[in-house]
């Protein structure tokens, strides 16, 4: 099948000097939820803001179903977008900013009242259709403005951060109803988000940013467990990244050299000998012990406990290596009575990911 | 405004729109300005251009004794009615910041009554009550009515300075050991000046402006600038006039340039506080 | 032990009395404090200005100089009735009054009075006085002798009418209205007053000022809100630069730019366009442009301030949801600019209401309003019941105005904060 939307070549620049977005190649699949997440001023919310048609590509052009878009005024592109502060129109009810749409496109008013009733029960907000903006929690701004993207049956549905000013406890519910919405009305959503955790539950597939280029594309489980390069690794997900040399290649492994500590292995990215590299390593794959060293293969280490951090379910301890870098350790919350002091880690070559620095 | 790119009408309607910016700035500083060169000049009509470059008009309005009177004397109760109006308004300010019972909005709109009733009628009451009482073409008088118009602007520059400023400070200061007087005079009014002096430009502003309480109430004596100038508003051929009027545009622009300068002061203060959250 | 007291249900009921009493003496010194700050401007505002107001304004409705100088007469003519024929008794008191009075200033006020009801009654009156030697046998006589108006009842009503110690009659003279002798309101007859003419003048140029700010203040606002940080700084000061500059300095430039002699004419006589000048001056247009100039920041301010408080992604969203540009400026920004186009032109119209100096010294005599006229009965032709009757419909219009400015705008301040 067609890709929905399809960027080719994107630029875009404010001041002719620095690109917000370079060469951006992108295709969205029809009725996937696909999440663009990376730092601010990574390029992402530009890149939605070109599909929404509030921004013009310096070069490049935008494909709706392989016709070229970037012509369109924004009110002709029949895209329907949740903005990161709601942009609800204070003077009008919730009712009238939900049959706002519907009234640009002329249905009668039958119509309208019937689809803004159903938009509403699906955001589960039932009575408060006659209320103001003002007078709702943050979430149930949050329904409204949902509820207004969704009414007129848009295609795609464009989201900036839309869950940015919500607490986390109500943050978390609502990315839970926002994907069962999605899966249940088929729509094409497009998620910008700084917040990796959001993404991981969210997305069908994720488009990590970084400097106006995209460094990875792909479903979260593979971002998670193997990331293309050390900024994916960094920002996805917790990750211990250490710092060495490549000091040999053996197969798909390598070994690396950290002064102080000794050869370390994992598997390879694309490095060559002799490099400067970072070994990234999940602080959940780490086994932790005291006393004498635990047998067995793989990477062992030996460090100074130096801090523990009470977490409930799990304790979170800090590790200085005798080179001074740290690693982090998630562990049973039963290890919080580890003594400081000296302790040892270890963890299987192939849960380390050796990348250029 | 739009927030998204424009299309060529768009574009046409902008350029319409931002000509008429240019013509209206024009409409709003071209009379002001255009007779400042006229006391510069050395002929005695309104003409363009400039002639002989002269202060002759600056030198005949300070050798007038009618006209240095009259700027003399608008100072002086410029100056009266600012430090009046500062006394009574700031300290009123204070203790409707304090009010916490009901009643505070009506209090409000009596004090704001002065503000509210047109200045002739304002003018004529105080004449008829203060011709009863011997205040009529006297200094006090003069600086009594023109208190009652610049003391509400007091009242409303410092209240919303006071409404920025933090309760908490002042419990702050108590624990920390400070009397009352002291935290006034090291927290409170640190923090608010900015209020009292824009409440201070106010002030001495209206009592400047002021043409219709003085008209009623100074006597030949204590005729101000603005009084001078309607009274020989009907002679155009004497230059004096163009050369006071362009004295008073200064002055303007002075107290316009220490309220800009406050306001900045403030304003950096205050995003200073917010960092973190910009 | 905190939390026992916590709990108010186990404190003991002296211990709670105890509380309440030192709570309400905590929060009565914080009022008394609070009051004592206040009361220096209040007993300022009141002993200075609001005071004196309502002294003014109290000229317009009491009525004490006839009672004071003809006392018999008035009490002669409390119980006549218009239908009924003129008593002699009036006559005799009149007569008696006129003769205790020993010199003309013993009636003069009481003599203006009468002859602002009824044309002549001064000069009659003063005539009577000075030709009352010694109290004459038939008063009748006498006083129908000096002027065959004695007989009519409309002098005897004019009398009686002015008795006081109350009095409409100023308040019906600042509507054109009047008391017929029977004592029935009517209009005064056409040609004779025209100050409902002058209030409807007052309004009318009020409200051209008005329609003007909002025409042109209106685009400019909307410029000076969607254009840059810097540009928009700029305009601000250009804004401000005249609203700071002295009333009278403005004028003033407006008259030197205008005048016969003024800089537009000469620069046209000296590029040869104009051999006679033009009268730009001492007109409505003159009048209305003058006032636009020095009241457009109050319509702009306002107007800027809510602009700016609309965001960018409102009207994205209006585009986002299908809206074209004409419709998201017509349903979206514009019912948000209700409120600052409200404020702007009540305040406005306010202070248009009340300028004195512009049409005095801009104007020709069909620009003089109602502040114009009050400060002619005060100082020209002194008629201080007049000025106060005029000066109160001027007041209550302009506390009406005031009155929907505090409903809006739900600020009690009638300014601009000039940023």
């Amino acid at each position: 099948m067609d890709p929905i939307v399809r960027f080719q070549n994107i630029c875009k620049t404010y001041d002719g000097r620095s690109q917000v977005v370079r060469d951006l190649n992108l295709s969205v699949e029809r009725g996937e939820f696909l999440t663009l997440l990376g730092p601010s001023g990574s390029g992402k919310t530009t890149s939605l803001m070109m599909l929404a048609g509030f921004e013009m590509p310096t070069s490049g052009e935008i494909y709706l179903d392989n016709k070229p878009f970037s012509g369109l005024p924004p009110h002709r592109r029949e895209i329907g977008m949740v903005f990161q502060n709601y942009a609800l129109f204070p003077h009008m009810s919730v009712g009238e900013n939900i049959a706002f749409p519907l009234q640009v496109r002329r249905l009668d008013r039958q119509e309208i009242v019937t689809r803004v009733r159903r938009a509403l029960d699906m955001v589960q907000l039932p009575g408060v259709i006659d209320r103001k903006p003002a007078e709702l929690s943050g979430g149930q701004q949050q329904r409204v403005a949902l509820a207004r993207a969704l009414v007129y049956e848009p295609a795609i549905v464009l989201m900036d951060e839309p869950l940015g000013a919500l607490d986390r406890q109500l943050r978390e519910g609502m990315q839970i109803e926002i994907k069962s919405l999605h899966q249940r009305i088929g729509v094409t959503m497009i998620y910008v988000t700084h917040d990796q955790q959001e993404a991981l539950t969210m997305s069908d597939r994720i488009a990590v940013f970084n400097g106006g280029v995209i460094e990875q594309l792909a479903v979260p489980k593979t971002l998670y467990d193997v990331p293309a390069n050390a900024f994916v690794a960094g920002f996805v997900g917790e990750n211990n990244l250490l710092r060495g040399r490549l000091a040999r290649r053996i197969g798909d492994e390598g070994e690396v050299d950290m002064p102080g500590i000794g050869l370390i292995r994992g598997r390879l990215g694309e490095v060559a000998e002799g490099q400067p590299v970072v070994l990234a390593i999940r602080p959940e794959k780490i086994a932790l012990g005291t006393g004498s060293c635990p047998p067995g293969e793989g990477n062992r280490l030996s460090g100074n406990l130096i801090e523990r951090i009470y977490l409930g379910d799990q304790t979170k301890l800090t590790i200085q290596l005798p080179d001074r870098q740290t690693v982090t350790v998630k562990a049973g919350s039963l290890l919080f009575d580890a003594a400081e002091g000296p302790v040892n880690v270890s963890w299987a070559p192939e849960d380390g990911i050796v990348f250029a620095a | 405004m739009t927030g998204f790119p424009p299309t060529p009408a768009q574009k046409a309607g902008r350029l319409l729109l931002v000509v008429f910016g240019v013509l209206f700035c024009l409409f709003l500083i071209g009379p002001i300005l255009a007779f400042v060169p006229m006391a510069f000049n050395d002929v005695a009509v309104l003409h363009y251009p400039i002639q002989h470059f002269s202060l002759r008009w600056f030198r005949a309005l300070f050798a007038s004794s009618d006209w240095s009177r009259a700027l003399l004397n608008s100072f002086l109760v410029a100056a009266g009615t600012t430090f009046l109006a500062l006394l009574i308004g700031v300290t009123a300010a204070i203790g409707l910041w304090r009010w916490r019972s009901a009643g505070k909005d009506a209090l409000m709109v009596l004090i704001m009554t002065p503000m509210i009733v047109p200045s002739v009628i304002g003018a004529t009451s105080m004449y008829f009550a203060f011709a009863r009482v011997g205040l009529d073409y006297s200094y006090v008088g003069l600086v009594l009515a023109h208190c009652a118009f610049a003391a509400p602007i007091v009242v409303v520059t410092v209240s919303a300075a006071l409404q920025r400023f933090d309760g908490n400070l002042l419990r702050a200061a108590a624990s920390l050991g400070a009397p009352p007087l002291l935290t006034f005079r090291r927290v409170t009014l640190p923090l608010i000046l900015p209020g009292v002096v824009s409440g201070a430009v106010f002030a001495f502003a209206i009592s400047f402006d002021d043409v219709v309480a003085a008209l009623f109430l100074a006597g030949p004596d204590q005729r101000t600038l603005p009084v001078q100038m309607y009274m020989r508003s009907g002679d155009l051929f004497d230059l004096v006039i163009a050369a006071a009027a362009t004295v008073m545009l200064v002055i303007a622009i002075s107290l316009m340039a220490v309220l800009l300068f406050v306001r900045r002061g403030d304003r950096l203060r205050q995003t200073g506080a917010q960092g973190a959250a910009h | 032990m905190t939390a026992v007291h916590a709990d108010g249900a186990l404190l003991q009921p002296a211990e709670a009395k105890r509380l309440a009493r030192r709570l309400a003496r905590s929060e009565r010194s914080a009022r008394l404090s609070a009051l004592l700050l206040v009361t220096p401007l209040l007993l300022f505002l009141l002993m200075v200005f609001i005071g004196p107001l309502l002294m003014m304004l109290s000229r317009g409705v009491r009525d004490a100089e006839v009672a004071q100088a003809l006392p018999a007469t008035v009490l002669a003519l409390r119980n006549w009735r218009h239908d009924a024929p003129i008593p002699d008794a009036a006559f005799r008191a009149l007569a008696d009054d006129l003769a205790k009075a020993h010199t003309p200033a013993a009636v003069a006020d009481a003599a203006a009075r009468l002859n602002y009801a009824l044309p002549g009654l001064r000069a009659m009156l003063m005539s009577a006085r000075a030709r009352m030697r010694n109290l004459p046998v038939d008063p009748r006589a006498f006083f129908v002798g000096l002027s065959p108006r004695w007989d009519d009842k409309e002098t005897w009503s004019a009398i009686r009418q002015a008795s006081g110690p109350l009095t409409d009659f100023y308040l019906l003279s600042a509507l054109d209205l009047r008391r017929s002798s029977t004592g029935a309101i009517e209009a005064v007859p056409a040609g004779e007053s025209a100050f409902v003419q002058a209030i409807l003048r007052t309004f009318g140029i009020s409200f051209g000022v008005t329609a003007l700010a909002i025409l042109l203040g209106f685009p400019f606002a909307y410029l000076m809100a969607t254009t840059g940080r810097r540009m928009a700084g700029v305009m601000m000061l250009i804004l401000l630069l005249p609203f700071w500059t002295a009333v009278m300095v403005r004028v003033l430039a407006w008259s030197m730019l205008l005048g016969r002699e003024g800089i537009v004419n000469d620069g046209l006589r000296s590029l040869g366009l104009l051999s006679q000048p033009l009268d730009l001056l001492y007109n409505r247009t003159a009048v209305l442009v003058s006032l636009l100039h020095i009241f457009i920041p109050y319509m702009v301010l306002p107007l800027y301030s809510v602009m700016k408080t609309i965001p960018t992604s409102q009207m994205r969203a209006a585009a986002s949801l299908g809206a074209p540009p004409a419709m998201a400026f017509r349903r979206i920004f514009l019912p948000q600019i209700v409120p600052g186009l409200a404020a702007g032109s009540l305040l406005v119209f306010i202070h248009s209401l009340g300028v004195f100096v512009v049409p005095a010294v801009l104007g020709g005599p069909r620009e003089q309003g109602l502040p114009v006229l009050v400060v002619n009965y005060v100082t020209k032709t002194p008629n201080w019941g007049l000025a106060a009757a005029l000066s109160m419909v001027l007041l209550v219009s302009v506390y009406l105005l005031y009155w929907l400015f505090v409903k809006l705008t739900k600020t009690v301040t009638p300014s601009v904060s000039a940023r």
